[in-house]
């Protein structure tokens, strides 16, 4: 069956919607087993992959109904939550969004390498909950591969931003030199952290953790130098500190206009800034409206990273061509393994000839090793044959067209 | 002699401003090509040189301090505005802002060399050692005030887009916040101090016997003292409670606009900024 008609891949993502709109599709890693399951389930496809993230929730889909199968899966997880803006790619487009994806070419950070781990853990909960197999398995495995390849063999990930060095910088652009600076970091999970690390190395004079367990927190604080206080404490040092980044995993704002002492931060010289790099968000909208407060959120950092990519174009066009030459290996031999039945029904019919004739003929000896070697060869030569047949029909040339107007529609 | 090269500089001096201004321009909009950045230290270097030779010149030419008309008086000012500036832009790394500040003093270089006068004649009491001091600390102090007002506006600006996520092209470019608040309380320091100076100097002057009679109740004498306090509480406001960047941002707009008032309804009618 043609690849088009059993992969698609659905979502939404940073290019596509707000994050009020990715808030409402996202899934948290606790929900994702239930979800891989609700998927699974479903009539039309018998494998899947789900991913989400920050900055985008997308989930494929494989099966020989997948195309007929997608509707539903868009009007359940997309549509019916009132995210309009989702998107559909499938078969090849599908593999090279994929690919992308997984090279940091299509992050909001360009180049960035969390996705791989974001990818690799996504994988690893769609193997426990046996949704991916013969077909995904590979497909995303190829992905992380091209992910590493891409980061290897161009700069496109040197020196790059992460989102939390993006946060640092978009607050360096409001409050100037950072050591100066006294800071709150709500959240003392992987990002958090990597904020405290960028904070601590551009010398902020104080990082106060808060988290809803006080001992991450008081972890947190020891590995990068600051204090730690637990989240019913946080309306105590909100108004005092100069920047507040919050990146957390809960349903509802953490972050809310009760906390902030609204007379004290109107007597502020500089207007304290809020960074809110958490979906669903940690901070309630609300606070955005304080006439004294400045409330970023992650769609605000592409002010920060479009820099970045204008420096990286060139490594881009580079990342690419690697793209298209994996798409290409990797469509070649999903192409190969599926006639490998063929091949190994030529190989007994082969044998099976070659017994026959060997029966009708008296000196067996001599005749028996000739027909052996002339089975092998002519076997062989079919098989090189079939390999080129599969690699021809699709040739690089032609997926680099497919790609160029995979780019045009997305 | 002289007054042709006095002319001729005159003329000149507008087309070095632009030059300038369009330099600047560059570090704004344009790519960051080093060779642009050179070529503006340069061309600062040379404005400079044959502005300060041009008003030698004319210090020669007249025998006195050369800013006892309304278009030297210009002239001076744009001078004045690159004096203030240059140390700033020095000391921040930060020249984006340059186009706005060289550009102004562009202008005023245009009016004062197109309308400088064919005859100059000299001024009686402009000969006093203690005029040249009164006139080039009131006009440097007018100077920062103005670019205190243009680094308030700024702020003001700046702070509205960051507000709105409007991130474009003036965030990415100007100072950040912070510096941009630095510099207004800084050069109103500057001024309020330059502001100090000159007009104590001016009423000692005066009530030595250098003019008939100094009316401090001309109306025209409030707008400096209320200026004088407005930049001293700018400059003063780090150490006052609720005086936060903003609020002095919108203290120095006022100011830089009620000078600019001031200068245009005094200076224009009468042709200085006193009646005697």
């Amino acid at each position: 069956m043609p690849l088009a008609r059993r992969l698609v891949l659905l979502g939404t993502s940073y290019r596509t919607s707000p994050v009020e709109a990715r808030e409402r599709c996202a899934v948290a890693p606790e929900d994702s087993a239930a979800a891989l399951r609700e998927l699974v389930a479903a009539e039309g496809h018998d494998e899947v992959f789900l991913i989400s993230t920050c900055n985008r929730t997308e989930i494929l889909i494989s099966g020989p109904g997948a195309e007929a199968a997608s509707e539903t899966v868009r009007q359940r997880w997309f549509l019916g939550l009132g995210v309009q803006e989702c998107y559909a790619y499938h078969g090849t487009d599908a593999v090279f969004h994929l690919f992308r994806v997984a090279a940091g070419l299509d992050s909001q950070v360009l180049g960035e390498s969390e996705i791989l781990g974001q990818i690799k853990d996504a994988l690893g909960r769609a193997q426990d909950a046996a949704a991916v197999k013969s077909h995904l398995q590979p497909l995303v495995e190829q992905a992380l591969a091209v992910g590493k390849r891409v980061r290897t063999e161009t700069k496109v990930g040197e020196g790059t931003l992460s989102v939390a060095r993006a946060a640092v910088e978009l607050a360096a652009k409001v409050l100037g030199r950072l050591d100066r600076v006294d800071a709150l970091v709500v959240g003392a999970g992987e990002t958090g952290q990597l904020v405290a690390k960028h904070l601590r190395d551009v010398g902020a004079r104080r990082i106060v953790f808060c988290n809803r367990t006080l001992e991450r927190a008081e972890a947190a604080a020891r590995e990068h130098g600051g204090e730690a206080l637990p989240l019913d404490q946080l309306s105590k040092v909100i108004s005092e500190v100069d920047l507040t980044v919050v990146s957390v995993d809960a349903p509802e704002p953490v972050v809310r206009l009760e906390h902030v002492d609204a007379a004290r931060i109107r007597r502020r010289d500089r207007p304290p800034i809020v960074i809110d790099l958490s979906v669903p968000r940690g901070v309630d909208p609300a606070l955005a409206a304080h006439a004294g407060m400045l409330v970023h959120g992650l769609d605000d950092l592409d002010a920060v990273v479009s820099r970045h990519h204008e420096e990286r174009r060139s490594e881009v066009a580079l990342a690419e061509n690697i793209l298209v030459e994996e798409v290409h290996k990797f469509l070649a031999l999903q192409a190969y393994a599926t006639l490998k039945p063929v091949v190994a029904g030529m190989r007994a019919r082969f044998e099976e000839a070659r017994d026959a004739v060997l029966g009708e003929i008296d000196d067996r000896e001599l005749v028996a090793a000739l027909a052996d070697k002339l089975t092998k060869r002519l076997l062989n030569e079919a098989l090189t044959q079939i390999k080129l047949g599969t690699r021809e029909a699709f040739s690089q040339e032609r997926l680099g067209e497919t790609y160029r107007q995979y780019r045009e529609r997305s | 002699m002289i007054e042709i090269e006095v002319h001729a500089l005159a003329t000149l001096l507008p087309v070095l401003y632009l030059i300038a201004t369009f330099l600047y321009g560059m570090e704004l909009g344009g790519p960051k090509a080093p060779k642009f950045r050179a070529g503006r230290h340069v061309v600062n270097g040379i404005l400079l040189v044959v502005h300060l030779g041009w008003l030698l010149l004319l210090w020669q030419s007249l025998g006195h301090f050369p800013v006892a008309d309304p278009w030297t008086a210009v002239s001076f000012m744009a001078l004045s505005v690159m004096l203030v500036y240059l140390p700033i832009e020095l000391m921040t790394g930060a020249p984006t802002t340059g186009v706005f500040v060289v550009g102004f003093a562009f202008t005023l270089q245009l009016i004062g060399s197109c309308l400088l006068p064919l005859d100059l004649s000299p001024s009686g009491f402009a000969r006093s050692p203690f005029f040249a001091v009164h006139v080039a600390t009131a006009l440097l102090a007018t100077a920062a005030l103005l670019l205190s007002g243009f680094f308030g506006a700024l702020y003001l600006v700046l702070l509205r887009q960051i507000r709105a996520g409007r991130f474009g092209v003036l965030f990415r470019r100007l100072p950040d916040l912070e510096s941009l608040s630095r510099l207004n309380r800084g050069v109103a320091t500057l001024g309020f101090v330059l502001l100090t100076v000159g007009v104590n100097i001016g009423i000692w002057w005066a009530h030595s016997g250098a003019v008939e009679r100094l009316d401090y109740t001309d109306p025209k004498v409030l707008p400096v003292l209320v200026l004088w306090l407005l930049f001293g509480v700018i400059g003063a406001s780090p150490w006052i409670r609720g005086l936060t960047g903003r609020r002095a941002a919108v203290v120095a707009v006022l100011g830089a606009s009620l000078l600019i008032v001031t200068l245009i309804v005094t200076f224009l009618p009468l042709g200085s900024i006193h009646e005697f």
